[in-house]
Order: C-alpha cells, then sequence, then structure tokens
C-alpha cells in the first residue's frame, strides 16, 4: 500500500520530464524513473499476495516482501548516490528499517511469548524508530559539506544521548513510560505512555529539520519546486501512524478483516519513502540528478576552474614585484578575467538548443583587443559575412584557444573570422596569426603548453591547421554545421561516452533562474574588476597596486563562493561598489531607499554595474544618479548621469541585454531613452 | 527643377543620420533611401531609379562598397555614384575609377563639404582627391613606401607567406624579405605580423 500511496502523488508527473532540464536519452534518470516503477509494481503484488495469503493461511508474505524491497532500495543506491559518506547513512537507515522487520518477525515467531527476549525484540523496535531521523538529520547535514568532520563533532552530544537512550531502552524499565506492557489472562496488553508520543514528535520534528535543510541547500528552483512530494509522503505516513495509534488505539486499520497495513510500513514510508521522493525530486544531489548541478556547477567554476588557479598563480608571482612586472602580470589577469566572464555570458545566453551567434565571440575578441595596446602587442581583428549560429561550446572552445593564443605574443596578434551561410549549412573560418612560439608559450609571467585540445575540437566538427612560417605562428580552423530546412539542426548528439558528456553539457547550458542569477553576478563582478583594472592601466591615481590586487583578491573568492545558495547581495557590497566606482571616477547618488527584498537587491546591484560601466565608456559623466521610488506594486528605479548623450542609436547587448533578460524574467519592465541624457527607468514587481 | 533623388548607404549611424540630415536639407536634393548594408541599397536600385548613391566602402561583416558601387552600375549605368570613405587605403581611388565611380571623398579630410562635391557631381564634375592621405604607420608615413613596397604589403595583409607573395608579384622570395625589412626598418615595427597589423588596422591596406 506504501508505494500504492507513491503512485497516488504521481511521481511520473513529477518526475524527469516535468521540472528538470530536458534529460531525453539520459540513461542514469531513467535508471531511477524505472526503480521508481520497479518499487510500485512491488508494493502491488505484495498487496495481491498479501490478499491469497490472508486467504491461503500463509504467513510472512508480507515482511517478505519489504525486506526485499527494502534491500532492494538499498542496493539501488550504489550507483544512484555519487557521495559515500551520504550514500552509507542512507543505506544504514535503510539496514535499521530492516532490521525493524527483523525484529517484529523474531519476536513473533520465534522466541517463547512473555519471556525477557519477547520483551526485548519488542524494545529493539525503538531503536530504528529513533535511530532514523537522527540518520536523516545527519544526511541534510552533510549535503554540500566541506567540513563533515566540525559537523559531526558538533553532533556528537546528541550523538551521545542518542547511545545513551538505547542503552536505556534496551536495559531498563524506562521504557515503561513509552509503552507499558501487562499480561492479563494470559494475554499481552499494551499502551503507549506520554513518552511514545514524544518520541514520535521528536522523531517528526527531526524529520521536518532534516527537510528544511535539505531544501535550503538545494540551488536549483526547478528542483525546489517540487517540495510538495517528500512533504506530502510525511503527512500521509503520520496519518497512518495516527490512525494506526491514535484512532485505533495501536491496531491495524482493517479492511473485510483484512489489514491495510502494519505499523513497521508506516515506518519503511516515513524514512526509506520520504528519501526516495528527494531523490527522485533532485532535493538530495544524486549521481542523476546533481549531475545537472554538477555541470552547470562546472560549466560556470569547474570549466574555468583552471583559468581561476592562473588568476592566483599569477597574483602569487607578482605580489611583491613592481613595475613592468606587475603590469604585465595585471594584463594577463585581465585577459583570463575576460575570458571567464565572456564564458560566463556565454553560458548565460545560451538558447536550450545550445546554440549562439558568433557575434557573441566577436563582442568577447573585441574587448580583449583593447588590452593589448597596455601589453604593447598589436592586434587587429576583421570579421566577414554576417553571424551565423554555432555550437556555444565551440565558440567558448575558440575563447580559450585566443586566451593560450595571446599568452606568448611577442608584438602582434592578428584574428580573422569569416562567417559563411548556405541554405544548407552554416560555418565558420577562424584564422589566427601571432608571433609565439609554437607549442609553448612564455611572457615572463605564465608558461603555457599549447597543445591543440584536438578532441574537444573534434567532437565539436571542428578541423583545423596549425603551423610556423615565416617566424609566424598560423592557425586557421574551420567549423561547419547542417541546417535543417528553415529550422535550427537538433542539438549536437553524439555516441560514446564524452560525447554523451558534451551532449549533457550543450543540453543543461540552458537559463536556470537560480544559476542565471550566478553568472549574471560573476559576470558583473568580472566586469567592474575588468573596468578598474583598465582605469588602473590608464594611470588613473586614485587607484594603486594594492588596490587592484585586493579587487582581485576578492572577485575570485566570490567565484569561489558563487556556487553556493547565499546570493543576495549585502550592504557591504554595495558600500564597496559605489567606494570602487568613486575610485574610478564616477560619483553615485542615490536617492531613495533600496528595497530589503533579496532578489530585488541583486537586479539592483546589475544594473548599478551596467550604468556605472556604460557611464565609463560611453560618456563624459562623473556621477551616476539613481532614483528610487516605491510604488504601490513595486519600485521605480531610474538611472541617469550627468554625461553627454551617448553618440548613435542604443545596442543593448552584454551588461543591458542580460539586464533586460533578467528583469522581465521576473515580471518587470525597463526602458530606455536616450533623447536628451541616457534614461534607464526599471520597473520591479513588489 | 525635381530634387535629385539620393540614396545613402552607410553602416555607421551617426554617418548616416549627417548624410540623412544634409540631403534632407538641402533644396535641390531629396532622399529616396538609406541602408547600412549594401546588398539591400542594390536591391533597391534594382527596382527602383536613384540619381545619386552615396556609397560608404568599408561596412560591417566585411561588405565592401566599392563592389556594391559596380553592381549599381551594372544595372543603373545612368545613377552617379558618390563613394566615401575614412579609409586612407590606396588603391580605393583606382578602384573606383576603375569601376566608373563618378566622384570620390574623404570624410573627415577632404576640404570640400561633401554638399558641394554632390552638386558638382550632379553637375556632371568628376570630383577625386589629388591623393590618398598621409598616415603615420610606427615612425614611417605612408608616403615613405616604394610602390613595390606597398604591393608587398598589400599581399602581407592578407595573410600571404612570403614563398605565397613571392609567386604573387613575379619576384623572388628573397626580394621579398628585403622589401619586408626594409619597411620593418622604416617603421620600426618588431615583426613582420606586426607591420601587417598596424597597416591594416590603419587603414593603409585594406584587403578586398
Amino acid at each position: 500500500m506504501i508505494y500504492a500511496i507513491l503512485w497516488i502523488v504521481d511521481f511520473d508527473t513529477y518526475g524527469m520530464e516535468g521540472s528538470f532540464p530536458d534529460r531525453t536519452g539520459d540513461p542514469m534518470a531513467k535508471g531511477r524513473i524505472k526503480t521508481s516503477r520497479i518499487f510500485l509494481i512491488w508494493a502491488v503484488l505484495t498487496a495481491l499476495c498479501n490478499h491469497a495469503a490472508y486467504y491461503l493461511h500463509i504467513k510472512h508474505v508480507s515482511t517478505i516482501s519489504y525486506c526485499l524491497l527494502i534491500v532492494f532500495w538499498i542496493l539501488s543506491l550504489k550507483d544512484e548516490i555519487a557521495d559515500s559518506y551520504i550514500k552509507k547513512l542512507l543505506q544504514s537507515g535503510g539496514m535499521w528499517m530492516l532490521s525493524l522487520f527483523v525484529f517484529r518477525q523474531i519476536r513473533y515467531d520465534f522466541v517463547t511469548p512473555y519471556t525477557f527476549p519477547h520483551r526485548l525484540m519488542w524494545y529493539c523496535y525503538y531503536l530504528p524508530i529513533l535511530i532514523t531521523p537522527l540518520l536523516s538529520l545527519m544526511i541534510s547535514l552533510s549535503i554540500d559539506n566541506k567540513d563533515r568532520q566540525r559537523t559531526n563533532r558538533r553532533l556528537l552530544p546528541l550523538k551521545i544521548f542518542y547511545a545513551l537512550l538505547m542503552v536505556l531502552i534496551l536495559t531498563n524499565d524506562l521504557h515503561g513510560l513509552a509503552i507499558k506492557i501487562w499480561y492479563d489472562g494470559g494475554e499481552e496488553h499494551s499502551r503507549m505512555g506520554g513518552l511514545y508520543y514524544l518520541v514520535i514528535l521528536w522523531y517528526a520534528s527531526l524529520m521536518l529539520a532534516s527537510f528544511v535543510i535539505t531544501y535550503r541547500k538545494c540551488i536549483l528552483s526547478s528542483y525546489k519546486k517540487n517540495w510538495k512530494i517528500p512533504v506530502i509522503i510525511e503527512l500521509i505516513g503520520l496519518l497512518l501512524w495516527a490512525w494506526y495509534y491514535i484512532i485505533n488505539l495501536g491496531s491495524s486499520p482493517k479492511l473485510n478483516g483484512y489489514n491495510l497495513y502494519n505499523i513497521q510500513e508506516v515506518y519503511v514510508l516515513l524514512y526509506i519513502g520520504f528519501w526516495e521522493a528527494l531523490i527522485l525530486v533532485g532535493l538530495i544531489p544524486s549521481v542523476s540528478l546533481a549531475k545537472d548541478r554538477n555541470w552547470i556547477s562546472e560549466s560556470l567554476f569547474g570549466t574555468v576552474e583552471e583559468e581561476i588557479l592562473r588568476i592566483r598563480s599569477i597574483m602569487d608571482h607578482i605580489r611583491s614585484k613592481s613595475g613592468d612586472i606587475f603590469r604585465n602580470g595585471m594584463i594577463r589577469i585581465a585577459f583570463i578575467g575576460i575570458y571567464i566572464k565572456r564564458r560566463a555570458n556565454l553560458e548565460l545566453i545560451t538558447p536550450k538548443n545550445g546554440y549562439l551567434s558568433t557575434r557573441e565571440l566577436s563582442l568577447a575578441i573585441r574587448e580583449a583587443i583593447d588590452y593589448f595596446d597596455f601589453s604593447r602587442v598589436s592586434a587587429g581583428y576583421e570579421e566577414s559575412g554576417e553571424s551565423v549560429e554555432v555550437p556555444s561550446l565551440l565558440l567558448s572552445a575558440i575563447l580559450k584557444l585566443l586566451l593560450n593564443t595571446t599568452c606568448g605574443a611577442k608584438s602582434a596578434c592578428y584574428v580573422k573570422l569569416i562567417n559563411s551561410r548556405t541554405e544548407d549549412a552554416v560555418s565558420i573560418t577562424l584564422t589566427v596569426e601571432s608571433d609565439m612560439e609554437l607549442f609553448s608559450c612564455s611572457n615572463g609571467i605564465e608558461k603555457i603548453d599549447f597543445p591543440m585540445d584536438t578532441e574537444l575540437f573534434s567532437l565539436l566538427g571542428a578541423t583545423y591547421d596549425l603551423y610556423e612560417e615565416d617566424d609566424t605562428v598560423k592557425l586557421r580552423l574551420h567549423a561547419a554545421y547542417p541546417l535543417s530546412g528553415s529550422r535550427r539542426a537538433k542539438p549536437l548528439s553524439y555516441h560514446g561516452d564524452p560525447a554523451n558528456e558534451l551532449s549533457r553539457i550543450t543540453s543543461y547550458l540552458s537559463l536556470e533562474e537560480d544559476v542565471l542569477l550566478a553568472k549574471t553576478r560573476i559576470h558583473d563582478s568580472l566586469g567592474r574588476s575588468l573596468l578598474m583594472t583598465k582605469a588602473w592601466l590608464l594611470g588613473s591615481h586614485e587607484l594603486t597596486d594594492e588596490m587592484i590586487l585586493s579587487e582581485w583578491k576578492r572577485i575570485l573568492a566570490r567565484m569561489s563562493e558563487a556556487n553556493r545558495t547565499e546570493t543576495q547581495t549585502t550592504d557591504t557590497d554595495h558600500e564597496h561598489f559605489i567606494s570602487q566606482a568613486r575610485n574610478m571616477g564616477v560619483d553615485v547618488v542615490i536617492s531613495g531607499d533600496i528595497p530589503d527584498e533579496e532578489c530585488l537587491r541583486d537586479v539592483i546591484d546589475s544594473a548599478l554595474t551596467v550604468h556605472i560601466t556604460n557611464i565609463l565608456r560611453h560618456t563624459t559623466g562623473h556621477t551616476a544618479y539613481i532614483d528610487i521610488e516605491a510604488t504601490g506594486t513595486g519600485y521605480v528605479l531610474i538611472f541617469s548621469n550627468d554625461g553627454s548623450r551617448p553618440a548613435g542609436r542604443i545596442v543593448e547587448k552584454g551588461g543591458l541585454k542580460n539586464l533586460r533578460q533578467r528583469i522581465e524574467r521576473m515580471g518587470g519592465t525597463m526602458e530606455i531613452e536616450s533623447t536628451d541624457r541616457f534614461k534607464m527607468k526599471l520597473t520591479l514587481p513588489g | 527643377m525635381k530634387p535629385y533623388r539620393v540614396m545613402i548607404v552607410e553602416d555607421f549611424l551617426m554617418s548616416r543620420q549627417l548624410f540623412e540630415s544634409i540631403v534632407s536639407e538641402a533644396e535641390n536634393f531629396e532622399l529616396s533611401a538609406s541602408f547600412s548594408e549594401a546588398d539591400k541599397a542594390v536591391d533597391y536600385v534594382s527596382r527602383r531609379y536613384v540619381d545619386l548613391v552615396i556609397m560608404d566602402i568599408v561596412m560591417q561583416a566585411g561588405q565592401s562598397g566599392l563592389s556594391a558601387a559596380k553592381r549599381i552600375k551594372d544595372i543603373r549605368p545612368e545613377t552617379k555614384i558618390l563613394v566615401v570613405t575614412s579609409m586612407p587605403e590606396i588603391t580605393y581611388i583606382d578602384k573606383a575609377r576603375k569601376i566608373g565611380v563618378e566622384s570620390f571623398w574623404y570624410k573627415e579630410i577632404q576640404k570640400q563639404p561633401i554638399l558641394e562635391v554632390m552638386q558638382r557631381t550632379m553637375n556632371g564634375e568628376s570630383i577625386y582627391p589629388d591623393q590618398t592621405p598621409v598616415i603615420r604607420i610606427g615612425n614611417a608615413v605612408s608616403t615613405e613606401f616604394t610602390e613595390k613596397e606597398t604591393e608587398v604589403l598589400r599581399e602581407l595583409t592578407d595573410g600571404a607567406s612570403n614563398k605565397e607573395i613571392a609567386k604573387n608579384l613575379g619576384i623572388s622570395e628573397r626580394t621579398v624579405k628585403m622589401h619586408i625589412t626594409n619597411m620593418i626598418q622604416k617603421t620600426g615595427f618588431r615583426s613582420r605580423l606586426e607591420l601587417a597589423v598596424k597597416a591594416r588596422t590603419g587603414g593603409l591596406v585594406i584587403p578586398d
């Protein structure tokens, strides 16, 4: 009956196709759906067998069936839960559930009634009831916990308390306060005491705490919105418990003389049903589902982790240096920062089909060209043909390639991109010329071995030619993708393990609310840092070497933290940013109160970043004005400045484009005017 | 007399708006169309007659105003064309003449106002600057390069190797290297690639 209840709350509706990213073809996800369906079929068979057994007087069918089900569940966790510690905790809870059935069966069938072993087995029922909520709490505290030892130390008093309690239960009449057992006329009677209900209250409290902690740790809103499922499971379990003990005074509810359920089965629902629901809806990191989170997290930081380490390494190298060495190091950091920022931006705006316009690559290259002047490397970029759409992974790979290519350019670097479109296909040809050393580049700051990532480019369908000629390293890369009629081609799909992973990344680089927020913050934060660096390189008197170094330190720390759930902007962040804006020559004048709501503060932070960036880049203004007005339904914010009207029509790209997407997602509006002066009006819902 | 119908083809918004404003305010000119893309302009001309086309040479996405001008001349030989550019690329003037472009105007440099050039063009004159602008490239100016050096430089900016340049120009590889070395010495650049990049970004040489 228990798994029939799971079916009633319709796992399939909330399963893979509904809330999660499109996982068509994901074998792991399909595996977990299969598991839940096996549970359901098993439960139905158990119910049928029970019914048959009742009439055929066959005992233990239900017990055997549930025991096998529990064993199956424990085994199914082996490949599902990647975190071995969490897996062990879940499995040990399953073992305790199994022991509950074993204790009951031993008590009823294998020991003499009314003897001490008979009573002892009954006392042993408490053990799983007491231990499983503690295990649940430990599981929830272990999720995404990098310091489990400290957590375990903090839980030590609770564990000691539990150990004492278990000893008392097994050896002392204290348990009589929970269940009073007496014998009358050769029959055993029992009555629940106050302590029993206290234990159940304690059980419910710990399970609730486990749920709340698990929910809060999940960073993906598409999973969090299914929170009701495990809650419903727990509530049903508690209702069934209440029906058993309070309404039926300690006996199973019956239908036509047939037990609807036994109490031990309710505890299976309360523990195994609960955690299985959490796994299936994605609130607990499982291999099949947390890979989304892992990949998204990786796609944000894992795949630029190498670059983050490079920045740290350069910072360590130049920390005590000055003059040209420090300057060259900061320029190098700026290049890497551009790469990370542009990479995050690519992922921010990649649509579900994984294809993106080469225009985004152009923007990234043009931004990088600015910094070449600082490093006294002559750089040029040329593009021909209208922008075409190619896999965003290819653009990311090219960005990385260009980042490494610039490492060793001694005096010049030239990049040319040719876009081509026919009726059936689009293609791009990238040509890079640099007077670096082939296969190894060193600029006194970094040394990079420069092998081509052949497998990656091959998987992306790109061919390349890399050679040296006339003291110039030349790279020519070509990739072509078919168009299917007037629609985009299907996302890349490959066969074989690496390709499946690529396909998965391609599919999952789509916008997820929380990830969008994290990536936007990284993009904006890096944007600010790059602006500061540029101002410093241009000789701003207000910015010192120490300030620039500490700015990058702060950003690196931010990037390491940004895949957590805490994404709110703090007052300290605002103050810091306003202070840095002043250092760059822009005063910020805010009238009105910044809203308290976290999500609004974040958006305002982004808008402020974009506004100040655009003042520095496109106007002669020195003061950024932000007028905030609370309306009945939300807030109206007007951003303006004292600078000249930007030349030309305002084209929304990069920061403005991201900002508009974000605001419209949350139900707000963004209007931009630039008749006399630039003015940006945001209407945000309250 | 009916005003002359003018079509503007310019991808840079400010310049395009400026031309539109000049044409709209002029008494004997009227704005017929304005495009940022050469292909659309050619398509327009194929369907409607215009008296004068103001055509930018270098446009986004590698579009060439000179190619578009040739196509327009093929479709409407009677339509007059005034090409405009800020790029000092030395071959533009010759190419424009060969296509049959009536007039040529350097945006920031030429002394005559564009309206005057437009009027004189419609009056039947052919206005061309006397010489390309002199631009600085490294330690040298563009007029310091010999004709052969400029030819080699053009091939260089196209990404050709020394061997390919030699083959294309019908000279020896050694001669190519000598020309390149000379140009590097004149400009003070550190490598042939830097020479090529600066020539291209400075607008001295713009590949087709």
